[in-house]
């Protein structure tokens, strides 16, 4: 496989303000996404997992420039993203494309499926006349597996799963080369997830697209990922091929996540690692490494100097300090 | 078993009158629940699992519910014939229940300590400081750190993980013999899951009570149960243990399921997934409600709504082709074999 | 919900049924004025004919139905040329404010920061003043005439609209379908257009169906304080106010002057009942949907 980098975050931070008093002074900063850096390669799937609250979809649509980042660089394809003005940004924007977790809400409801699936069409003038745009919808359509009886229909007419098809369509219509998916099984019956996941891995296949796949559910990581990123209230904690960190976690977060996943067999016995107490607030993360209040290995030198997010061979990167004394 | 049933649920059928139509959402389950052991009932959404749970409850908002037949058989008394005074004194003192979403069951005026003190008030024969007591010790049990000062919080001042545990401190705290926990860790994130997991189990054994858990998680039913009641569209279609169930499912549905989720300990390339999607409850498809999706569906399944039989010992499923999913494991198994 | 499934259900529901049907009886009459009513002269049919000079007024006759009130115009004449008055003035500030609202509403949520800030403060400011007051006060500076009438209570008209547009799109603005629209590179105008406006409009609907009852009814007030229409003009807040001398009747006949009141009182609120019960049923019909 030639590893070609199609995005590359270096340092990337997304603080929210926290707003207080009767002239909304800035208080505090939500760190949601604290100085993350990675790089996804041309046609894998690099998957996103950490706890509600770490900053997963905060990356995912800074990434996207849907929010404005704080600091730091995205490159994409040779381009600078941040740099990138209005009009450049809406050119840009037919190569990465988003699938969100809610079925439900992520659709108009007030437009019917073609209309959905054709408007980035529009948008972007991909078709010549009204002919060839209905065409194209209904080729796409096929292409997620919904029949084009379907084109005038509303989206509440239609089923969890279906309406992620519709979902899946819309980005897929600008042809795009990235797609994040924030969750895009999360919200969807268990015996409807397979359809997605089977889904997105034949499209990645059919139009070399490439995945950042964003889930709480590391079964589902651990099956369509190449790769895999762990976060933890805003930072990386770990990020290596996804089989060395399924089988080989370096770090305590990492092994604790994985060793809590309840297994779909009665007689797996798990050495479980119980964490202890709740994720901090994102506000007012804990000094040092973040993860020291709740890290059954903590030391000293955890609660008072940040771990060096550091390559400890062959792309399998981790922060932690236990590792560096190794 | 020789062991005395804890309740005994006899075909059990509960609807829903609405303007569109009659939502039939349990319809005509068995099942029952021996002391101490856990019981799992694991289906997708809108399957009839908390409405099976509510029913056992009496907890049914009629209208537009109503139980329309069956015996819930608690206590030698048949609960769908009690009365709501009868009903109240059991509710939180015999039979308790958690819910999935500890907020909103939570009520925000008023504080942790409050809540659990009205359900030992209401139950026991105790003054207000023994009660303030017994709450303080059963947060202990739960596991809340300085439950002193938590007794006097209030619900938004507790993280998810912590509400849970205060409601499973109020279930507690009149040493209930059987605990509905409807998908008690779904709002969860896995590491706070696993503690809560692990607190039911511990609690279970402290307490000496029966569960019956709720969950879509086929890993927590797993995980936490000795027997599992699987659902689809209203009907219990396959009853078994646990181990059981997972070497052998013989169900299609339960079959599917488990070839159609990942499974973090043994990688596929494909997941085979279950086409289709769950029928709608208004306009339930003739014959197996699972016709429409089954792999080995013929006319008959598509005509005659099997009856849940006793196929092996302990082991029931509603299924009129049982040797065709047989027959697609043998080969399944000889493919694998070959490779 | 769609407009067509909207429509089917307000022709279902009773009383908006009702509701319609009084709307639809007013806009028959204010069609056919000219027929219902031949205007004296013309080229002014506004003006309402007087059968006299006498100040009394003069209860219902063969040859004026609804009687003459003050100073001899006729009642009936006055009502029916006044209900092309009530459409006017009610269509014309509605829609000028609620245009006005929707723009400063959508722009101020869709934009927020600096852009919000402003417009709110300004808004603000105009809702700080008590309408009528400001209304009465603006019409007196640019001078008598219904024109000008509109214009003060469309300068003081369009505050609710905007508030209620803000927090709309404030809401739907968040959505992840506006959200995907966004990441498509929709341009804010196709935003705005067809995701923002397309799942608030409905509300400000109802808000304005509400409103042209109400507006009326302050246009009357105005018109009915002598800052309104000119003297003669059909207007049913005019026909009240010249009612206002004989309201108590004489001693011991207190009713004796009650067609000077109860007519142009009834087309008033008839008008004004017939669009709250649409906006009513209207709400009603969305509500389930609001809440889903
Ligand atoms: N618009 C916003 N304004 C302020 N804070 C925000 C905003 N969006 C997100 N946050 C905060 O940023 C943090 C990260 O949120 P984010 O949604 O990225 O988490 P996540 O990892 O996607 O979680 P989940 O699994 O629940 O989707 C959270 O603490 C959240 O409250
Ligand atoms: N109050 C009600 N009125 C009408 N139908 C109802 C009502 N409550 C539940 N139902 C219907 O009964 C069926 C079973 O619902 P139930 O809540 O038991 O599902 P569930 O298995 O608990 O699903 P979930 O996993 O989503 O909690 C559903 O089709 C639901 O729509
Ligand atoms: S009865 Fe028929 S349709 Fe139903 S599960 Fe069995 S084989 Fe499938
Ligand atoms: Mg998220
Ligand atoms: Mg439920």
């Amino acid at each position: 496989m030639t590893e070609e980098r199609l995005l590359e975050i270096k340092n990337l931070k997304k603080y929210f303000p926290v707003k207080a008093g009767v002239f909304r002074r800035t208080v505090a900063h939500v760190k949601a996404v604290d100085d993350i850096s990675f790089h996804i390669n041309k046609g894998e799937t690099l998957g996103l997992v950490g706890e509600s609250g770490c900053g997963k979809s905060t990356a995912g649509r800074t990434i996207l420039r849907l929010l404005e980042a704080t600091e730091g660089e995205i490159t994409f394809e040779g381009h600078n993203l941040l740099e990138l003005d209005k009009r450049e940004l809406r050119e840009m924007r037919k190569e990465m494309q988003i699938i969100f977790q809610d079925p439900y809400a992520s659709l108009n409801p007030r437009m019917t499926v073609a209309d959905i699936v054709g408007e980035p069409i529009d948008i972007h003038g991909l078709a010549a006349n009204k002919k060839e745009r209905n065409e194209r919808v209904t080729e796409i359509l096929d292409t997620v597996g919904l029949g084009t009886e379907y084109m005038k229909r509303y989206p509440h007419e239609f089923s969890g799963g279906q309406r992620q098809r519709i979902g899946v369509a819309r980005a897929l219509a600008v042809d795009p080369s990235l797609i994040i998916a924030d969750e895009p099984v999360s919200a969807l019956d268990v015996s409807i997830q397979a359809q997605v996941i089977n889904l997105l891995q034949d499209l990645q296949k059919d139009f070399s697209l490439t995945y950042l796949f964003i889930a709480h559910d590391l079964s589902v990581v651990k099956h369509i990922s190449d790769r895999v990123a762990v976060m933890y209230l805003g930072k990386l904690v770990e990020v290596a091929d996804k089989q060395k960190l399924f089988d080989d976690p370096k770090h305590p977060y990492t092994q604790s996540l994985l060793s809590a996943i309840p297994v779909a067999d009665p007689t797996y016995k798990s050495d479980r690692i119980i964490l202890e107490g709740d994720v901090p607030s994102p506000v007012n993360p804990p000094s040092g490494c973040r993860f020291h209040p709740r890290c059954p290995y903590a030391m000293e030198i955890c609660s008072e100097v940040e771990p060096e997010y550091k390559d400890y061979g062959e792309g399998h990167y981790a922060a932690c300090h236990l590792l560096e004394q190794e | 078993m020789s062991k005395e049933k804890l309740i005994d649920v006899k075909n059990l059928a509960t609807y829903f009158h609405t303007e569109e139509g009659t939502v039939k959402a349990v319809d005509g389950v068995s099942f029952e629940i021996y002391p101490g052991e856990t019981l799992g009932v694991v289906g997708e959404s809108g399957c009839g699992k908390s409405v099976t749970s509510l029913s056992i409850m009496r907890l049914i908002e009629s209208p537009p519910g109503k139980i329309e037949t069956g015996e819930i058989i608690f206590d030698n008394k048949d609960l769908t014939k009690s009365t709501q005074k009868e009903m109240r004194k059991i509710r939180g003192n015999d039979i308790s229940m958690i819910f999935q979403e500890p907020m909103t069951s939570l009520n925000p005026v008023y504080t942790v300590g409050d809540q659990i003190m009205e359900a030992i008030l209401i139950h026991k024969d105790v003054n207000k400081k023994q009660a303030r007591q017994e709450s303080i010790d059963m947060l202990t049990k739960v596991g809340i750190p300085l439950p002193e000062q938590r007794v006097d919080e209030y619900p938004h001042q507790l993280s998810g993980g912590m509400r849970q545990r205060v409601m499973i401190a109020m279930a507690l705290s009149c040493d209930p013999q059987l605990l509905i926990a409807d998908e008690p860790t779904t709002a969860l994130d896995v590491t706070i899951q696993a503690q809560i997991l692990e607190l039911m189990n511990g609690l279970k054994d402290q307490f000496g009570m029966a569960i019956m858990m709720i969950t879509h998680d086929l890993g927590v039913i797993a995980e936490v149960s000795d027997r599992v009641a699987v659902m689809y569209a209203g009907k219990i279609v396959e009853y078994t243990d646990v181990e059981t169930l997972y070497a052998n499912p013989k169900h299609p549905y339960t079959w599917g399921l488990m070839h159609s989720i990942p499974h973090i300990e043994k990688d596929v390339d494909r997941l085979q997934a279950i086409p289709g999607s769950v029928p709608n409850p208004l306009d339930f498809p003739q014959g197996c409600k699972y016709n429409t999706r089954c792999p080995f569906a013929t006319d008959k399944c598509r005509e005659v709504e099997p009856e849940i039989e006793e196929i092996e010992e302990s082991h029931q499923v509603a299924c009129w082709h049982v040797d065709k999913l047989e027959e697609a494991k043998a080969k399944e198994k000889k493919e694998k074999e070959k490779e | 919900m769609e407009w067509q499934e909207v429509l089917i259900n307000l022709l279902r529901n009773k009383i908006s049924l009702l509701g319609i049907f009084i709307i639809l009886f007013f806009v028959i009459i204010a069609v056919f004025a000219p027929w219902i009513a031949p205007p004296a002269s013309p080229r002014d049919p506004y003006m309402i004919p007087r059968a006299g000079w006498s100040p009394q007024p003069k209860p219902p006759n063969e040859e004026h139905i609804f009687g003459t009130s003050e100073n001899q115009y006729d009642i009936f004449y006055g009502i029916i040329w006044g209900t092309r008055t009530a459409f006017r003035v009610g269509l014309i500030v509605v829609g000028i404010s609620t245009f006005i609202g929707i723009t400063i509403g959508t722009i101020s949520a869709f934009y927020g920061g600096m852009v919000d800030e402003v417009m709110m403060r300004v808004t603000d400011i105009f809702l700080s003043m008590p309408f009528l007051v400001a209304a009465i006060v603006l019409t007196t500076i640019l001078g008598k005439g219904l024109d000008n009438v509109m214009i003060a209570l469309v300068t003081f008209g369009w505050m609710s609209t905007a508030r209620l547009m803000r927090s709309q799109v404030l809401e739907i603005k968040t959505e992840e379908f506006v959200e995907a629209a966004e990441a498509l590179g929709a341009s804010d105008m196709r935003i705005i257009m067809r995701h923002v406006l397309l799942n608030t409009i409905f509300p400000v609907v109802i808000n304005a169906s509400m409103r042209m009852g109400s507006i009326v009814i302050t246009a009357s007030s105005l018109s009915f304080l002598g800052v309104g229409a000119p003297t003669g003009y059909a207007d049913w807040g005019q026909m009240i106010s010249f009612s206002r001398n004989w309201i108590l009747g004489t001693q011991g006949n207190a009713l004796q002057f009650w067609y000077t009141v109860v007519f142009p009182g009834v087309a008033i609120t008839l008008f004004c009942l017939s669009w709250n019960l649409v906006g009513d049923a209207f709400r009603d019909i969305l509500d389930p949907k609001l809440q889903n």
